[in-house]
């Protein structure tokens, strides 16, 4: 007798021990399941609602934000610092002694 | 093909064929999916989800008799394969088109009560009765030969994986290789578990053994 004669002989008994629900309980676990995937579907509705506008809000800032650097990058520097106003500042220390 | 003695089917979607020596071949092409199970999904990915309907009706009490044999709770079972079933609806996309729906739950079933054996390791529980349809407790060992309940002692006395090897093994009649893609564990390991249970369960039934002789 190899290695599994001996078990593949208990499948004839073994096959009583499968667990049988009954009607009563399948038919809970189909609409138990059917109720959570509507709840899926009802919460991935939800999410996507709020989260188009939101992520329509931050691809308009990201644009703003590439147009800016591009414009930025455009603009000659001297430019720039032309219409900067430049003031220098001195400070006086005294050493006391 | 001549090697292909049979196919069989062992009360549920998989169909095994069987080589001359015995063995089980499971990656050599498979019969496929049942065509309303095909059109089921075809139906749920186009965005109609009452196909599920039919997947759940048809693989439930499969899928049940799977995770109760594990966790030998039925209310927990009952949870688990619902869990099953929201997971295999959420993943479905992953799911590879002309393959049997059934293995590819029964694996997420044998995970998900494979993960609650391990939460029970830290947080020990729960005795084994469940409610019958009018919600009243019984005991489903009331309902077994003999030889039956003997045969459940045998295998629930086994080391755990063991265990649940065996049970796949000898009373869901899955063969080697399914139980090593439902549990996750190497073919070979799947062999070694069985052939331990097999050295325990030939010393704790040895009348049986005498009679298959």
């Amino acid at each position: 007798m190899n290695d599994d004669d001996f078990l593949k002989t208990l499948r004839a008994e073994g096959s009583e021990l499968r667990f049988d629900p009954g009607e009563v309980v399948l038919g809970r676990i189909e609409a138990r399941v059917r109720s959570r995937l509507s709840e899926v579907e009802s919460i991935s509705e939800t999410l996507a609602r709020w989260l188009r506008p939101l992520a329509g809000a931050m691809f308009a800032a990201a644009a703003i934000s590439v147009a800016t650097l591009v414009w930025l990058s455009i603009e000659p520097a001297d430019a720039l610092l032309a219409s900067a106003d430049v003031s220098i500042v001195e400070d006086y220390y005294r050493v006391a002694r | 093909m001549e090697s292909y003695s049979r196919a069989i089917l062992v009360g549920n979607p998989l169909t095994l064929v069987y080589l001359a020596n015995g063995d089980a071949r499971v990656n050599e092409p498979r019969v496929a999916a049942d065509p309303l199970e095909r059109r089921a999904i075809e139906a749920i990915r186009g965005g109609d989800s009452h196909g599920y309907d039919y997947l759940v009706s048809k693989h439930s009490r499969r899928a049940l008799s799977i995770a109760w044999g594990i966790v030998r709770d039925a209310s927990e079972a009952e949870d688990l394969v619902q869990d099953a079933f929201v997971r295999a609806y959420q993943k479905l996309d992953r799911f590879r088109e002309g393959e049997p729906f059934g293995p590819w739950l029964y694996r997420i079933v044998t995970n998900l009560a494979l993960d609650v054996l391990k939460h029970r390791t830290k947080f020990p529980a729960t005795p084994v009765e469940i409610h019958d349809e009018r919600g009243e407790l019984r005991s489903v060992r009331a309902e077994w030969s003999d030889t039956a309940a003997r045969i459940d002692r045998a295998i629930e006395s086994l080391p755990e994986m063991q265990r649940v090897v065996a049970r796949l093994f000898i009373v869901e009649e899955f063969e080697h290789a399914e139980i090593a893609a439902m549990t996750g564990l190497a073919e070979g390991t799947v062999r070694s578990h069985l052939s331990h249970a097999r050295r325990k369960l030939q010393v704790a039934l040895s009348d049986l053994r005498e009679e298959t002789r």
